[in-house]
């Protein structure tokens, strides 16, 4: 199966509707420091610029929120989020690894880690990562929107603002 | 983008998901009871909107959890929200019992357990409502 066949797929839909959500809900309970109880602003700024710039909007924002954002709750959020969404992170629940799962478990990738060659892995890794960022940019919106609802009904549980 | 395909459901399929709605109806008329002790017109009426047109089951639990975190002073989704998600969570729970091989007809019968479900919640709701009136 290609790319293309996968995410016109209802094996992808089952994917947004199950399997991103899990990750979604996994990381905001794993929030550092409960930083999910971030104002409501914040996660309404989330939608929004994913909505107007998609993938790349969002980490821009992330970016520039976790340097400059003032406010050390704001900060933590900001930081987080930046490391969902960074490949290289070693941020437990970042969503690239439920989508590279996803895409191995499919076929639309190889497990770089199964080559013995360094230069192979090292090819194999990048073109695996090509891959993972045209999906993570395709259901950032719906991932976003499992993350930001639970993040809103753990606040009224808590009693957050 | 390409459509994406119908997901065909076997006659023992559907017979079960029937047997299921007809077994879960008694939750589903105590969810409707609770949402009736509360003025739920508008959010029923969206509620029910959602669960006709969407395709993630997902998007059902997202919209209780979107509309929990709203809660306003008269604080009813705090105490009707915990009892409609508790009861999805079930019935995902069924979907998987009713198809645990193919991800995409779970899917489908989460679907059709969801729609069985909300006709059943917001019909007892408005009966209720009715009654009250």
């Amino acid at each position: 199966m290609t790319l293309e066949e996968y995410l016109a797929s209802s094996a992808y839909q089952v994917f947004l509707d199950e399997a991103l959500r899990v990750a979604a809900t996994k990381a905001v309970n794993s929030a550092p420091n409960d930083c999910w109880k971030i104002k409501r602003h914040q996660l309404h700024a989330i939608s929004s610029v994913i909505q107007g710039a998609g993938l790349g909007g969002l980490i821009k924002l992330a970016d520039n929120q976790k340097r400059k954002n003032t406010i050390p709750l704001n900060m933590e959020f900001w930081t987080y989020i930046d490391n969902l969404l960074n490949l290289n992170s070693t941020v437990t629940h970042r969503l690239g690894n439920y989508i590279r799962a996803e895409l191995v478990q499919f076929g639309i990738i190889d497990d770089e880690n199964e080559l013995s060659d360094p230069k192979e892995q090292k090819q194999q890794r990048q073109k695996n990562k090509d891959q993972i960022q045209k999906v993570m940019a395709q259901c950032i919106g719906v991932y976003f929107e499992h993350f930001t609802c639970h993040c809103y009904y753990k606040k009224t549980k808590a009693g957050a603002n | 983008m390409a459509a994406i395909a119908q997901v065909a459901l076997t006659s023992k399929i559907l017979k079960d998901i029937d047997l299921a709605l007809e077994d879960y109806y008694i939750k589903a008329i105590e969810a409707g009871e609770a949402m009736a002790e509360h003025d739920f017109k508008t959010q029923v009426r969206g509620l029910e909107n959602l669960i006709v047109s969407t395709t993630r089951f997902s998007e059902v639990l997202n919209y209780i959890k979107n509309q929990f975190g709203k809660e306003t002073n008269d604080r009813k989704w705090l105490t009707v929200g915990p009892v409609l998600l508790g009861q999805l969570e079930e019935l995902e729970t069924k979907a998987k019992e009713i198809a645990p091989d193919d991800p995409a007809v779970c899917l489908e019968v989460k679907l059709r357990l969801l729609r069985g479900w909300a006709r059943q919640v917001v019909a007892h709701y408005f009966y209720q409502r009715r009654d009250a009136n």
